[in-house]
């Protein structure tokens, strides 16, 4: 390649112009390694419906032992009688309605930590980041 | 950016520390999306290939070897995301895999009179634009990224024979495509 165009090419080659990196690039760039939390439908749907399930639960256990009364509802006259003499000595009373609802409480938060840390980057999960 | 300090801040970011990932990114990104763009050809695709070439790097920065070249590791992964976004580009490389080797000197050991301006300037790099993605790969990585054929070979994934023949193959498509130029140059 000892012509003078193919040293004009060379050159040119060299010189080939770099395009500016595009405004943002930086930030966006450190975004995606460590997003920042940001608070989604599913993160308040999740915890809710748990929560929700969890009542729901504690009202029927509630019901069928005769501990609630809900007025709306029919009285549990489907069961059979033994079955009804069974759930009435089960052991319920406050503390155990107080502890249930200790534990929707608890299963709410622990959700919403559990989004909150998956949606860490891996870097920040363990010491040795980057598991590709 | 020295190579102590650039060694520092890898040994830094594999560490887990986003603020010296975050220096490698301002120090490397211009080459990085240029690197994208030559290839990808789309402003908006390159930025995104050149932003998820970062994102992998630093999920993959525990196990880079301090021995090896960060800027060729680097481009390897831009060039591996390149061949995943453009399956045809692995497959032109492969093809030159075949071709007889050609002997290669060091152009930048040129001694011809190279005068250049702005039209001619214009026209070569649009030549460049027009090679095949294979050779805009090799092209590039030789002459905006300086790296030698045995760099090219590594970030490349091809053997050394292969770059050599793509390169010469490259710079003979522009020396056939500026062919009008040979006069006035």
């Amino acid at each position: 390649m000892g012509t003078a165009l193919e040293a004009t090419i060379a050159a040119a080659l060299d010189d080939f112009p770099l395009a500016p990196l595009p405004p943002n690039f930086v930030p966006a760039t450190m975004q995606r390694i460590t997003p920042r939390f940001q608070l989604q439908f599913l993160d308040l749907a999740l915890p809710f419906l748990s929560a929700v399930l969890f009542l729901t639960l504690l009202a029927g256990l509630g019901w069928l032992t005769g501990f609630f009364n809900i007025g709306w509802l029919p009285t549990p006259a489907g069961f059979s009688p033994e079955f009804l003499a069974i759930l009435s000595q089960l052991p319920i009373n406050f503390l155990v309605l107080i502890t249930i609802a200790v534990g929707a409480a608890l299963v709410m938060v622990g959700t919403v930590y559990v989004a909150l840390w998956l949606d860490q980057p891996l870097s920040a999960r363990s010491p040795a980041h980057g598991r590709m | 950016m020295n190579n102590a300090k650039e060694k520092r801040l890898i040994k830094q970011a594999q560490r887990g520390d986003t603020a010296a990932f975050e220096a490698l990114v301002q120090e490397h990104g211009l080459y990085v999306y240029n690197l994208a763009l030559r290839i990808m050809r789309h402003p908006q695709e390159a930025e995104d290939l050149a932003q998820e070439a970062f994102l992998r790097a630093w999920q993959a920065l525990p196990r880079f070897r301090a021995e090896a070249r960060f800027t060729t590791w680097l481009y390897r992964i831009v060039t591996n995301l390149c061949y995943n976004r453009l399956p045809q580009l692995k497959r032109e490389l492969n093809v030159l895999n075949g071709l007889d080797e050609v002997l290669l000197g060091d152009e930048r050991q040129n001694t011809g009179r190279a005068y250049l301006n702005e039209e001619m300037r214009r026209d070569i790099h649009a030549a460049i634009d027009n090679l095949a993605d294979s050779y805009r790969l090799l092209i590039t990585l030789r002459h905006l990224q300086g790296l030698s054929y045995a760099e090219i070979a590594e970030v490349t994934g091809m053997p050394l024979g292969t770059v050599k023949t793509g390169i010469y193959r490259a710079r003979r498509q522009l020396r056939e495509a500026l062919e009008t130029w040979n006069e006035i140059a």
